[in-house]
């Protein structure tokens, strides 16, 4: 693939980038540095629950948008055609679902237990069950991690063509940034970059789609053309309506299952920031999935042989399009990429600290949680840099099965958490355990039966009857409990 | 009354009503993911029917494909309407 013009700007632009990206680190390391240290956890996990609604907007947004975005989704757009696009549409209004799903409701509870985690909502829910707290961080840590590692050695890979830099310091400029400002700032750094990135992704879309729409203009002629090399590509029924269905609900429906993008749930400052959060996301999201995947299938007029179908946006960028596009282009990957690393560096890093290491060794020392917390961090963005630099082949495993697993895992146990007084920690741990199996097995052809589904239906499925009929089975869940999710009044402990 | 007694009376527990709200917008948002899910289905699946050469075409796009993104536009007004209209703006304090 000749992806080596226009290297000038392109480097010009990766470096500009990540300057800026430094210089929020050091914003936000002065601003972490004002915050109490008996605050600091609070500080850093969830910004003192003080954010508003463009940072959260952009938290959900570009946290949830990942490499797939920008390389494996124009691929499979390039490759499969028009119903790639059309089921990403799917994921348009994530963050609609996601904060009115369960927005309001974590909100509240999450100031009455003091969570600062996703976790720990579980946890708190679920009677403090060891079970759901070591399967929730284990699962999250493991999957996350192999999905950075994708993500950060496809982005690698894609600087070094771009740059020409050597693989190992492509590797360490990227992935090292992100350590910066996640270690340094916490949240606060975390959600500024993110907002930046957010913005760099907005720009380098927009300006792609309207300078390649100026390119294969008239557009009924390009469709014609693709249609005349290839019929399918412009089909639906490429794929049978089953499984686009499931295409929706994986990518729509059932978003709140994925930790790094529920997270902005615990963060915003007032239902009015949720609220305006809820639109701006909303718009700004179909914009980009509409444009940035579109452009891919689009580019069949153009540019109708493609070894690589992933690099077909860099690849138009850098042959069709003024050098500084290209650089854009490259800035908005990278933006796209670590704006999600570093909200599951956070996740992981919160798994990390209060769910095995303060569970195992007990302290209240601000001074050395502030330590842990920042040496977990280091930690959670640093395995995976390590293990980018020679993927095993084994990884390739774990990454088929990240998301889907966390999705099928979590779902359940937390929407019917938060809305089913009933639940308790039996079904939850049921669900949990027996929606990943499922999926797991069905994904991966060992259970050959999915109902011509992705495997996530089948996931979901399995864990929602799990959830349900276990926890009817046993006990109600603690009367303390209710109090905390439902109630009006503390509850008084006896003592 | 002890608090972790696990054999209650449901009842007994007074409802804080902010969580009346909250699973009231959930369910409003299942609803509106679900019917844009099926609204995106049929509408691609029926107009998108049959040999592509013989598609017709709106605005250069296919027509399909058209509408879709018209549906999207319209949905994003609708979510723009409940989320000023509809969904209630309540404090968020632990306790009231």
């Amino acid at each position: 693939m000749e992806l080596t013009g226009a290297r000038t700007s392109v480097i010009i632009a990766f470096v500009l980038y990540s300057l800026a990206l430094l210089l929020i680190a050091e914003f936000s390391r002065r601003r972490m540095a004002k915050s109490r240290l008996d605050q600091y956890v609070s500080e850093f996990y969830t910004g003192g629950r003080g954010m508003g609604s463009w940072v959260v907007a952009f938290m959900v947004a570009a946290g949830l948008c990942s490499a797939g975005t920008f390389l494996g989704s124009p691929g499979l757009a390039y490759s499969v055609g028009l119903v790639f696009p059309f089921v990403v549409m799917a994921q348009s209004f994530m963050n609609f679902v996601v904060l009115g799903q369960v927005g309001k409701k974590i909100g509240i509870v999450a100031r009455r237990v003091d969570a600062q985690s996703y976790l720990d909502i579980l946890t708190e829910r679920y009677n403090h069950s060891n079970f759901v707290r070591w399967f929730g961080a284990l699962a999250i840590w493991i999957f996350y991690t192999s999905n950075i590692v994708a993500q950060l050695s496809g982005g690698t890979r894609l600087i070094q063509v771009m740059t020409g830099f050597p693989y190992i310091w492509s590797l360490l400029a990227f992935g090292l940034v992100v350590l910066v400002y996640t270690v340094m700032g916490g949240i606060k750094g975390v959600s500024t970059a993110i907002f930046f990135q957010g913005l760099v992704m907005t720009i380098c879309i927009v300006i792609l789609f309207g300078v390649l729409l100026g390119k294969i203009s008239p557009m009924e002629n390009a469709y014609r053309q693709i249609i005349e090399t290839n019929p399918k590509l412009v089909s639906p029924w490429v794929w049978t309506p089953a499984y686009s269905f499931s295409m929706f609900v994986s990518l729509g429906l059932v978003t709140i299952g994925q930790p790094h993008g529920a997270m902005a749930c615990l963060t915003y400052k007032d239902t009015k920031a949720m609220h305006s959060a809820m639109i701006i996301g909303a718009a700004v999201v179909a914009v980009w999935s509409a444009m940035i995947v579109w452009a891919g299938n689009l580019a069949h007029a153009v540019v109708p042989k493609l070894s690589v179908p992933d690099y077909v946006i860099p690849y138009v960028a850098v042959n069709l399009m003024p050098g500084w596009v290209a650089g854009l282009v490259l800035a908005g990957v990278a933006a796209a990429i670590q704006s999600t690393i570093a909200a599951v560096v956070l996740v992981i890093s919160s798994a990390l600290v209060r769910d095995m290491y303060l569970v195992l060794k007990p302290t209240k020392d601000p001074k050395k949680i502030r330590r842990v917390t920042l040496g977990a961090t280091a930690v959670a963005a640093l395995v995976p840099v390590l293990i980018a630099i020679k993927p095993p082949a084994a990884l390739q495993w774990f990454i088929l099965f990240a998301i889907g697993g966390l999705t099928s895992s979590f779902f359940w146990p937390m929407l019917l958490g938060l809305y089913w007084w009933r639940a308790n920690e039996y079904g939850a741990i049921a669900g949990m355990v027996g929606g990943m199996a499922t999926f797991i097995l069905v994904q991966g052809k060992i259970i050959p039966f999915n109902l011509g589904m992705h495997g996530i239906v089948m996931g979901l499925i399995v864990s929602g009857i799990l959830t349900v009929a276990v926890s009817l089975a046993t006990p109600k869940p603690p009367r303390r409990i209710i109090e905390l999710f439902w109630g009006k009044t503390r509850p008084v402990e006896v003592t | 009354m002890n608090v972790n007694e696990r054999d209650y009376d449901i009842r007994e527990v007074e409802v804080d009503e902010r969580f009346t709200i909250a699973k009231r917008e959930m369910l409003i948002t299942f609803v509106v993911q679900l019917a844009y899910t099926f609204l995106m289905l049929v509408v691609a699946y029926s107009l998108g029917k049959g040999d592509p050469t013989l598609y017709r075409f709106v605005m250069g796009m296919p027509e399909w494909w058209f509408w879709c993104l018209i549906i999207t536009f319209g949905f994003l007004g609708l979510i723009y309407y409940l989320v000023r209209r509809v969904f209630k703006d309540i404090p968020i304090d632990p306790w009231l």
